[in-house]
């Protein structure tokens, strides 16, 4: 049959054996020939003129196409024969389409579309997400939600829903005919929903009635058939009316009576005279949170139960009107914890839960206690808002961050956000319900979800995993004949990697792009990791370093969003090849190199042998000393070369006894002695003596030394000795000896020169405590004179007499051992008190030169080990260098302040600080040279000869100028230990 | 002549010559204070100028020579004895010629200082007196009016009535009245006791 006009390219057969075309005319649309009937059938995509992008259209592999259009992205079901979705652009919802003129669109292999559009870009539409219905706010739709938060639902028989929202509306949604109705909060009138905050229950009677309450309102009835609201209002002289301005939830229980959770407790509802009865769960406290009841629930015993904004759980016995409450106590787990009570529902099996702030509790009824589920246990949050029950016996709860779903018998949580769907994250409080038929109901703060328990499924969907990227050392392997690379790595069989390239990464992805994020991956390489690495998605990266060369395999397994695991996964085998030096080749390379080196050293030995005997002949000949041997009672049997060219004897001469010729003659009975003493003892000779030269006739010293050669047995068999030169060595030492006496006489002049200086000082140092002695002899011999003599007084003044005189003796005393020439021996001293003898002397010095004299002496100064004169030299050097120095100061205050401080565990510091001139710090350092002196008449040996002296302390002393005018000269000495005493003395 | 009651005060920073000195004053039957600085005698409360003070020449701080100064800016008149060790020339000269009693170097003997403090004593009983003398002038001077100190000055330069009538601008009868009030306040016997009295005060210009 010839179809006039038919304008297509592209036909599909469908699995009867229809033919279908997608045609632009004589129609825009699908065009189905049947061909057993030949006849063609025209589905009109629209009206209007609409064109179609493509020519080509997508079998969806089901019943379906999926056809791109000018005007969006159209399905069409074939078995209803039907245009049944179309997305297309929603500028007020920047989840829709981009664009309107779609140009393609492709299936990958996980089911999403990617549907290419002329201005908008590629667009990937998830299916998996239309699983959840969605229903919210559009703009400019008259036929869309009330905007705002979705706070309330009901579905009563027949499609029709009922949705509060806050702020306060109520939304009719006829789900037959899309179409809504909106009724907009007003003053109390019949005609008007009323004020209040929000609407939160909605339940309609059996009479029809649709009761409706919420914040800030009271209870009001409406009804559909005359489109009257009635308003119940709280009358406070009547006992029997509405109690509270907010009813939280109203319930209808299974004899069709109405009862109302609210502010006070709880109230039921006498249709027929339309008087409320009211009870309070914690009737002695009136005003307790535990009366606000939020959740009402009748259990399938009739039983009541109502859980409160306090936490508490009420089970509310019908005859007695009276409660039993399940208190909470957030101490004890296995109680309700506290905040407000949200849900109750009773599961097919019996069992209570109850839903709350704290998270969602099973009810233990055969001892009254709770089982606690948060978010430890996997929930997404622990603030369930709402509880359902599908057919399977599970649990929905709707929480502050999606849904969650919760089955009672694995006890385990599978979670839904925002990404597979859900009108957002955050649902609102005890705003679910669900419809005969199980149709689940939640409503949050962007609209609210619908959808059938048994309709959503996981993304079935087992993504292939690549690996998509190799690195070395953080660098991207190039692609080439010459790189490790000969193709991307996704394609390769395997890696042969060099030592050097130890430090690889490996990218991986699984290709699933249904909310790509939540993918979820675990890698592992066999022969290094002992069991798999977890990952994100955020992760697709494995990294090694320093792997020891080997054969290693890398396994990447990648799971899609809904966790289902593509366990095969891939896997790269890796060879990491050794280095040479670790390869067998050069192991066996390495032992017949060191065979071939054994051989060679054993040659080398003999030949060693035999040159040996001849050289040491010649080391012992041309040694450059004198060398010989002699037999155990001195009979000389050898003297070397040198011997015989220093003596200027021949061998023969030395041989036996005639050595001795050679021998100083003060020193020969010396040396005797030394012979004979060793020969007996058999211990080894040691002497220095003078043997003359036998070219000028002149002595020079030898340091002989002898050792005895011994045969097995021990018996001495000869003496093999030598005499070393050490005329210099010896002359050096008197040289020394005579430095060390200069320097301690040099020292010992500039202690009494410095006595000299200090003359008048010292003077008066001993005319002042004579004064004292005159002064009080003068008083005492007055106190003891005339009639009535006066002993105390007399007593007292003899007694500082004898004070005073001693401190003059004191006085004498430190200048006479200053002024010692004898070496005085090392000692422990205090250094303080070392340190305040040398004040004392220069006190009156000090005056004179009206210097202020401070000390900061530290009170736990270590002690420390020297020569206390010398150490008093070095304080009298420095102290009087210091006034001098400030002799030229005018206009500040003469300052010289001494301290002493422990510099740290081992040295102990003293410092010398005054408010001179300074040191012009170019010569700091060479204040301390010999014979530098500023001043005219100066020796300059003070500072040189200190220096010395704490040398010999093992000390330092040096100099540094300061911020202020003056200068510091610092000393440092060790501490004194006792080991160091002992070795001392 | 001895006065127990008087008061000796001793500087000196040296422990042994201080407690020794305060001893043999003591002993002499003066009472003594004792200061072991310049700054401290500075610092004494003010109750009773002592009659005298044996100060130290040489001391840390505020030198003895230092205080001498400091006494006379502030005429605090107080009879010195100085001691030293030293016994420069230079500084007794300088001591001596701002007033010290006596110099002593030490040791010193006991009968030189006792004596020197005696000899302190009675200047400084003197110059109390000499003080006590000048207040009441002092005091008498100042009970009189303004026109009859202008009239005491002018007469004890030696102006006749009629002079210091006809400098004043006022009658002679008027000056003569005055004169006579000056004479009798002030307790003068005679012009020549009133020329007197006004060179004590200082109040006689040099006509």
């Amino acid at each position: 049959m010839r179809a006039s006009g038919l304008a297509a390219d592209y036909v599909y057969e469908d699995e009867v054996g229809n033919l279908w075309m997608l045609a632009w005319s004589p129609v825009v649309g699908l065009v189905k020939y049947d061909r057993q009937a030949k006849r063609l059938t025209n589905y009109p995509l629209g009206e209007g003129a609409v064109g179609i992008a493509s020519s080509n259209f997508l079998a969806d592999g089901r019943n379906g196409f999926w056809v791109s259009s000018s005007r969006g992205l159209c399905y069409f079901d074939r078995r209803a024969e039907r245009w049944t979705y179309r997305f297309q652009h929603d500028e007020t919802n920047p989840d829709s389409l981009n664009d309107n003129t779609v140009a393609s669109v492709y299936r990958d292999r996980g089911g999403l579309l990617w549907v290419g559009t002329e201005d908008g870009g590629l667009n990937l539409l998830n299916l998996q997400q239309e699983q959840f219905g969605f229903y919210h706010h559009r703009a400019n739709d008259p036929n869309s939600l009330s905007p705002g938060k979705v706070t309330a639902i009901y579905e009563e028989p027949g499609g029709i829903l009922w949705i509060g929202f806050f702020p306060r509306r109520l939304d009719r949604l006829d789900r037959k005919t899309g179409q809504v109705t909106h009724y907009v909060p007003g003053p109390q009138h019949k005609n008007s929903l009323g004020e209040g905050a929000d609407l939160i229950t909605i339940y309609k009677d059996v009479h029809g009635y649709l009761w409706l309450g919420g914040w800030g309102s009271g209870l009001v009835r409406f009804d559909g058939r005359t489109g009257q609201f009635k308003h119940y209002v709280h009358k406070p002289d009547d006992p029997n009316s509405y109690p509270a301005d907010n009813p939280y939830k109203i319930y209808g229980d299974r004899t069709g009576q109405i009862w109302v959770g609210q502010r006070y407790g709880l109230s039921r509802l006498d249709p027929a005279t339309e008087q409320f009865t009211n009870y309070r769960p914690d009737p002695s406290n009136p005003n307790s949170q535990s009366n606000a009841v939020w959740a009402v629930y009748q259990d399938h015993t009739g039983t009541m139960w109502l859980g409160t904004r306090g936490g508490v759980l009420s089970r509310f016995d019908d005859k007695t009107k009276t409660f039993l409450n399940y208190t909470p106590d957030p101490r004890d787990p296995r109680r309700l914890y506290g905040g407000g009570i949200t849900s109750i529902h009773e599961d097919r099996s019996g069992t209570l839960w109850v839903g709350g702030w704290d998270g969602l509790y099973r009810f233990n009824h055969h001892d009254g206690t709770f089982t606690r589920y948060t978010e430890s246990q996997g929930l997404p949050s622990s603030v369930i808002q709402g509880i359902l029950e599908d057919k399977a016996g599970r649990l929905w709860l709707g929480t502050k961050k999606g849904i969650s779903r919760f089955d009672p018998k694995t006890e385990t949580f599978r979670n839904y956000d925002e990404s597979d769907g859900l009108q957002g994250d955050e649902f609102s409080e005890s705003c679910f319900f669900q419809g005969p038929d199980g149709e689940m109901f939640f409503g949050g703060s962007h609209g609210f979800n619908a959808f059938f328990p048994e309709d959503i499924r996981d993304n079935p969907y087992v993504p292939p995993v690549v690996i998509t990227s190799f690195k070395i050392i953080n660098k991207r392997v190039p692609i080439g004949a010459n790189s490790v690379l000969t193709k991307a790595v996704s394609y390769v069989d395997g890696l042969t990697l060099s030592y050097r390239d130890n430090v690889f990464s490996l990218g991986f992805a699984a290709l699933s792009y249904a909310n790509s994020y939540k993918n979820r991956y675990r890698y592992k390489l066999e022969g290094f990791d002992p069991g798999w690495n977890e990952a994100g998605s955020t992760q697709r990266l494995a990294t090694y370093t320093n792997l020891d060369p080997g054969r290693y395999v890398f396994r990447v397994q990648g799971s899609n969003s809904d966790g289902v695991w593509n366990e095969e996964g891939v896997s790269l085998p890796i060879l990491i090849t050794p280095p040479w030096w670790r390869t067998n080749w050069f192991r066996a390379l390495c032992v017949v190199v060191f065979l071939a080196l054994l051989w060679a050293a054993h040659r080398l030995r003999v030949g060693q042998l035999e040159a040996q005997e001849k050289k040491f002949r010649e080391a012992v000949e041309t040694m450059p000393a004198l060398a010989f041997i002699a037999r155990p009672d001195g009979y000389r049997t050898f003297v070397n070369r040198g011997w015989v060219e220093y003596t200027g004897m021949t061998v023969e001469q030395a041989t036996g006894s005639g050595w001795e010729a050679a021998v100083h003659p003060d020193d020969l009975e010396k040396v005797m002695a030394a012979w004979k003493t060793s020969a007996a003892t058999g211990g080894p000779l040691d002497y220095e003596t003078r043997l003359r030269r036998g070219a000028d006739g002149a002595y020079r010293w030898f340091h002989t030394r002898a050792v005895p050669l011994r045969d097995k047995r021990g018996k001495m068999v000869k003496w093999c000795g030598v005499a070393n030169d050490i005329e210099d060595r010896k002359r050096a030492e008197q040289e020394r000896d005579r430095l060390r006496q200069l320097e301690a006489d040099l020292a010992h002049i500039n202690r009494v020169s410095m006595m000299g200086e200090l003359t008048a000082s010292i003077a008066h140092e001993v005319n002042q405590p004579l004064s004292g002695v005159v002064s009080n002899g003068s008083a005492c011999l007055r106190w003891l004179a005339g009639e009535a003599p006066n002993v105390e007084e007399a007593r007292e003044a003899a007694r500082r007499i004898v004070r005073d005189g001693r401190r003059a003796g004191d006085v004498i005393a430190r200048v006479r051992a200053l002024a010692k020439r004898a070496a005085t021996p090392n000692e422990k001293l205090d250094l303080n008190e070392v340190i305040r003898e040398v004040l004392a002397l220069v006190a009156d010095e000090a005056k004179r030169n009206s210097v202020v004299v401070g000390s900061q002496f530290a009170t736990d100064a270590y002690s420390v080990l020297g020569d206390r004169v010398q150490l008093q030299q070095v304080m009298l050097n420095l102290v009087m260098n210091a006034i001098e120095a400030m002799s030229t100061v005018h206009d500040r205050p003469r300052e010289l302040l001494i301290a002493t401080r422990n510099l740290d565990a081992d040295q102990v510091e003293v410092t010398v600080n005054d408010s001179g001139p300074g040191i012009d710090p170019n010569m700091i350092d060479k204040i301390f040279d010999p014979f530098f002196t500023t001043k005219p008449d100066g020796m300059g040996m003070g500072l040189s000869i200190s220096r010395t002296i704490l040398q010999a302390h093992r000390g330092r002393l040096w100099a540094a100028a300061k911020d202020s005018p003056g200068t510091i000269v610092h000393f440092s000495i060790p501490k004194y230990r006792e080991d160091e005493s002992n070795a001392a003395a | 002549m001895r006065q127990p009651d008087a008061i000796i005060a001793i500087v000196d920073d040296d422990l042994s010559v201080r407690e020794g000195l305060e001893s043999l004053i003591r002993s002499a039957g003066w009472r003594v204070e004792t200061f072991a600085s310049a700054q401290e005698f500075w610092a004494r409360p003010r109750t009773e100028a002592p009659s005298c003070l044996i100060l130290d020449l040489q001391m840390p701080g505020l030198s003895g020579l230092d205080l001498q100064r400091r006494m006379a800016e502030a005429e605090v008149e107080v009879p010195i004895v100085f001691l030293t060790g030293h016994g420069s020339i230079p500084a007794s000269v300088q001591a001596m010629k701002a007033g010290a009693v006596e110099f002593l170097t030490k040791p010193f003997d006991e009968q030189d200082l006792l004596r020197a403090v005696e000899e302190a004593i009675e200047r400084d009983r003197l110059a109390r007196r000499r003080q006590a003398e000048m207040h009441e002038l002092q005091r008498r001077y100042a009970s009189l009016t303004a026109r009859e100190q202008e009239v005491m000055q002018q007469v004890v330069s030696g102006l006749l009535n009629k002079q210091v009538a006809a400098e004043l601008k006022i009658s002679e009868v008027t000056v003569k009245i005055h004169r006579g009030q000056v004479m009798r306040k002030m307790h003068a016997d005679s012009l020549a006791d009133l020329v007197r009295m006004a060179d004590k005060l200082g109040i006689r210009s040099g006509k």
